[in-house]
C-alpha cells in the first residue's frame, strides 16, 4: 500500500511540474518598435537647441500642438518668420541681463522649462486679450507673436512685460514674497479690473489696471514695469500720480519688490533694470 | 475506493495539464499596436508626398460658416506649400507640417499658412472664433484615387485632399483670383440687386427661396414661404468659391436631389447646378420671392416718420452700395455742397381725402459747414402687392425748388414707378449707435441695387 502511495505522489508531482513548465514561452527580444530616432531638425530647431535647450534646459515650442493650448479657444500657429525675432528677444533682453546681473547659473537653475509660441491673439470672453500664461512654474505661453514690430520699443515692450510678469510668478513660486505687499493697499483689488484704465489704477496705487486684480498679479506687474522701463521713465510715471496716498503706496511696493529680489536672490533690481532696458534699446536698434 | 479516487484525481490533473497550454490566438491584428501606429503614420506621410499636390474645399463648420478652396503641396522635408482664395492674399506660401500620433494619426499644420487663416480669431465680425478652423486633422482613410480623407476632431468636419497635378498647383493663385471674382458676384455691388434667390426647378415643381447671404461667414440661409407668408422650408449652407463657381456644404437637397457644385452663368449672372433633371439657381432677382407684410409697421406704428443720418447715427451694411452710389451722384450734383441727411414722412390713404403734399421728403445738405433743407411733396402712399407707391408732386418749402434738379436721384428713389419694398429690421443698430427705435429698409423696385436702412421715429 505504501508502495502505491509513493507511486501516486510521484505521478502527482510530475503532473504538477509539467503544468508549470508546459506553458513557458520565451519570445526572443527584438529591436524596439518605438521610434526613438532624432527628428529631422531644421535651422531654427538647431538654433533653439544650441541657444536654449542645451545651455538652459529650456524647450521652445513654435510648432503648433493643440494639446499645449486651451482647446476651447481658436488659436493659430505662428508664422515661421515670427519665431526667430522672438527667440532673439528672449535671449538678448530676458536671459542675458539676468546672466550679467544675477550670474550665469541663475536662469539655468530657475526658469520655465518650456516656452510655447502662438501666432494669434488670445481673446477672453470679457473682450480682454491674454498676452501670456504661466503654468505650474514650468511653462510660459506667449500669444500674438505675429503682431510684434521689432523696430518699436513700445511694440516689443508688450511681450517683454508678459515674459517678466510670468517669470516673476515663477520666482514667487520658488520663494514667496513678503505678505506685507498685499497689505499696502488691498482695498481696491477687484476681479473686474478690466473696467479700470491704467491711469485710473495708478491713481489708486496700482502700477497697471491688471495689478489691481490681486496681490500676486500686483507684485509681478510691478516687477514687469520696472524691468521694461528706464529708471527715469519709471520714476516719472510714479511722480505723475496726483494722489499722494497712491504715490506712497506705489513707492512702498517698489521698495518691497526690490528687497525681495535682493534678499531672496541677491539681485540688485536697479542694476537689472538698467541692463534690461539697454538690451531692449539695443534689440530695436 | 481510495484507488478509484486517486485515479480520478490523476485524470483530472492530466486534463488540466493538457488544456492549460491551449493557445487561443485570436488576434484581431497581426501587428502590435506600436507597429500599427508607426505604419499608419508612415502611410499618411507617404500619401501626402506621393501626389504632386492636392486641392481641398475646406469647410471648418458648415452649420455656421463657409470655407475656402486651398491648394497644398507637401514635401518630404516637412514643408507644405499652399495657396487659397480665403482672402486677397492668394500667393503660394511655405510653412511646416508634421505627421504625429496623439490619440490617432494626425496631420498637423504646425506653422501659419493659408489653412490656418480659417482659425484667425481676429476676423472682422468673428472675434474670438474666426471660422473655427483647425490645425490638427485626424487621418481617416485613403480614397481610391489617391486622395486622403481627414477629419477635424473638434468640429468633426471632413477635410478631403483631392490629388491634382503640379501644373494645377502652380496655377493655383490664378485659380484663387477666379474664385474671388465669383465671391464678389454673390455680394451686392453698386449695380446689382440686393435681393438674392435660390430657385429649384424639376419636373414636379418650381420652388423659390429668398436667400440671405452672410458675406462675413460665407454662409447662405434660404427660406421658402407659403401664401400667407409662413416659412415652409429653411435651408442653410456654407459656401466655398471655386474658379468655375461655388460649392455648398451641406448640399442643397430638394425633392431628394442634392445640389453641391454650381457653375457661374455669365449670361444670366447667377450660379447654376443641374443634377438629374433638377436645376438649382443661386443669384440676384429684381424682387424677393415673397414680399412680406413688413410695410405695415410703418402704417400701424403711430405717426410715421423715417430718417437716414449716416453722419450722426452711423450706417449699416443694409444700406447698399447702390444707394451709396445714388448719394455720390447727388453729391456730385450738389458740389461744392454735399448731402447730409433724409427724413421722410409718409401718409397712408385716409378718409380725409387727398392733396398733392400728403407725404413729405426732407433732404438736408451741407453748404459751407451749415445745414440747409430742401422739401419735396409726394402723394399719399398706396399699397399694391405689399409694395408702396408714391407719386412725386414737386418742391415744397426750404430750398426745394432751387435744389430740385440736384436732388433728383433721391426724389426718383422715393418715386419708384414699380414701388418700394419695405422690410422691418427690429431695433435700430449701426456701426455707431444702437437705439430702441424700430428700424427697416426701403428698396426701389425700379432699381433694386438701391436699398437704404432707416430709423423709424
Amino acid at each position: 500500500m505504501k508502495k502505491y502511495n509513493n507511486f501516486f505522489l510521484t505521478v502527482i508531482a510530475v503532473i504538477v511540474i509539467l503544468s508549470f513548465s508546459s506553458c513557458e514561452r520565451e519570445d526572443e527580444l527584438t529591436a524596439s518598435q518605438i521610434d526613438t530616432s532624432t527628428p529631422e531638425l531644421n535651422e531654427l530647431d538647431i538654433y533653439i537647441r544650441e541657444t536654449f535647450t542645451t545651455p538652459y534646459n529650456i524647450k521652445v515650442d513654435y510648432r503648433f500642438d493643440i494639446n499645449e493650448v486651451d482647446q476651447g479657444r481658436f488659436l493659430y500657429p505662428p508664422r515661421i518668420e515670427s519665431v526667430r525675432p522672438m527667440l532673439d528677444l528672449l535671449e538678448q533682453v530676458w536671459i542675458e541681463p539676468f546672466n550679467e546681473v544675477a550670474g550665469p547659473d541663475f536662469i539655468k537653475l530657475i526658469a520655465p522649462r518650456q516656452f510655447t509660441l502662438i501666432g494669434s491673439l488670445n481673446f477672453n470672453q470679457s473682450a480682454t486679450i491674454t498676452l501670456g500664461l504661466a503654468e505650474a512654474g514650468t511653462k510660459i505661453s506667449l500669444f500674438n507673436i505675429d503682431f510684434i514690430d521689432y523696430s518699436s520699443v513700445e511694440s516689443i515692450k508688450r511681450p517683454l512685460q508678459t515674459i517678466q510678469h510670468e517669470y516673476g510668478h515663477i520666482l514667487n513660486q520658488t520663494r514667496p514674497f513678503d505678505v506685507q505687499y498685499g497689505l499696502v493697499n488691498p482695498e481696491n483689488y477687484t476681479a473686474q479690473w478690466f473696467n479700470r484704465s491704467d491711469a485710473e489704477a495708478l491713481e489708486l496705487g496700482y502700477i497697471t489696471a491688471y495689478a489691481s486684480s490681486s496681490e500676486t498679479e500686483d507684485f509681478v506687474e510691478m516687477v514687469s514695469e520696472i524691468l521694461t522701463t528706464s529708471k527715469e521713465e519709471f520714476n516719472q510715471k510714479i511722480e505723475n500720480v496726483s494722489n499722494d496716498e497712491a504715490r506712497a503706496s506705489l513707492r512702498r511696493k517698489e521698495a518691497l519688490v526690490k528687497t525681495y529680489y535682493l534678499e531672496e536672490f541677491q539681485i540688485n533690481l536697479d542694476e537689472l533694470q538698467e541692463v534690461a532696458f539697454q538690451a531692449m534699446l539695443d534689440l530695436v536698434n | 475506493m481510495k484507488n478509484i479516487t486517486h485515479t480520478l484525481l490523476i485524470c483530472v490533473l492530466i486534463l488540466f495539464t493538457l488544456s492549460s497550454c491551449q493557445e487561443d490566438d485570436d488576434r484581431v491584428f497581426s501587428e502590435t499596436p506600436t507597429a500599427r501606429i508607426a505604419a499608419n503614420s508612415s502611410r499618411l506621410s507617404r500619401l501626402l508626398t506621393s501626389s504632386p499636390a492636392f486641392r481641398t474645399n475646406y469647410f471648418p463648420k458648415n452649420s455656421e460658416y463657409g470655407g475656402a478652396q486651398i491648394y497644398l503641396r507637401f514635401t518630404e522635408d516637412g514643408k507644405v506649400f499652399m495657396s487659397s482664395n480665403f482672402d486677397e492674399n492668394v500667393d503660394i506660401t511655405e510653412s511646416l507640417y508634421e505627421v504625429r500620433f496623439a490619440t490617432s494619426t494626425e496631420l498637423v499644420f504646425s506653422t501659419f499658412n493659408h489653412i490656418t487663416k480659417l482659425g484667425d480669431n481676429n476676423l472682422p465680425g468673428l472675434r474670438g472664433t474666426g471660422f473655427e478652423g483647425a490645425s490638427n486633422f485626424v487621418f481617416v482613410e485613403e480614397t481610391e484615387d489617391g486622395g486622403i480623407i481627414l477629419e477635424d476632431f473638434r468640429n468633426e468636419s471632413k477635410f478631403t485632399l483631392v490629388p491634382v497635378s503640379r501644373s494645377e498647383f502652380d496655377s493655383s493663385p490664378d485659380l484663387a483670383v477666379q474664385g474671388l471674382a465669383n465671391k464678389s458676384r454673390l455680394v451686392p455691388g453698386p449695380t446689382t440687386s440686393v435681393f438674392k434667390q435660390l430657385t429649384v426647378q424639376d419636373e414636379a415643381e418650381n420652388v423659390s427661396f429668398d436667400l440671405v447671404y452672410d458675406e462675413i461667414r460665407f454662409f447662405g440661409t434660404a427660406q421658402s414661404r407659403g401664401v400667407n407668408g409662413e416659412v415652409t422650408k429653411t435651408i442653410t449652407f456654407g459656401i466655398t468659391f471655386t474658379p468655375s463657381g461655388l460649392t455648398v456644404s451641406p448640399a442643397i437637397e430638394v425633392n431628394g436631389i442634392s445640389h453641391e457644385d454650381f457653375d457661374y452663368d455669365m449670361v444670366n449672372d447667377n450660379f447654376v447646378s443641374t443634377v438629374a433633371g433638377s436645376t438649382a439657381v443661386l443669384g440676384s432677382s429684381n424682387e424677393p420671392a415673397f414680399i412680406t407684410n413688413d410695410f405695415q409697421f410703418l402704417e400701424n406704428e403711430g405717426d410715421p416718420a423715417i430718417g437716414y443720418r449716416p453722419f450722426t447715427w452711423g450706417d449699416s451694411p443694409l444700406t447698399s452700395q447702390g444707394f451709396q452710389a445714388l448719394l455720390n451722384e447727388t453729391d456730385v450734383n450738389l458740389n461744392p455742397r454735399s448731402f447730409s441727411r433724409i427724413q421722410f414722412n409718409p401718409t397712408f390713404p385716409s378718409a380725409a381725402g387727398s392733396s398733392d403734399c400728403e407725404s413729405i421728403l426732407f433732404i438736408w445738405y451741407f453748404s459751407n459747414g451749415t445745414e440747409f433743407r430742401a422739401d419735396y411733396c409726394f402723394s399719399a402712399v398706396t399699397v399694391n402687392d405689399r409694395k408702396l407707391f408714391l407719386t412725386y408732386s414737386g418742391p415744397s418749402g426750404g430750398n426745394g425748388t432751387a435744389r430740385e434738379a440736384q436732388m433728383r436721384p433721391i426724389i426718383d428713389f422715393f418715386a419708384s414707378e414699380n414701388g418700394l419694398i419695405v422690410t422691418s429690421e427690429g431695433g435700430f443698430s449701426t456701426s455707431e449707435r444702437n437705439f430702441s427705435n424700430l428700424s427697416g429698409t426701403l428698396t426701389s423696385v425700379d432699381n433694386p441695387s438701391q436699398r437704404v436702412y432707416f430709423l423709424k421715429f
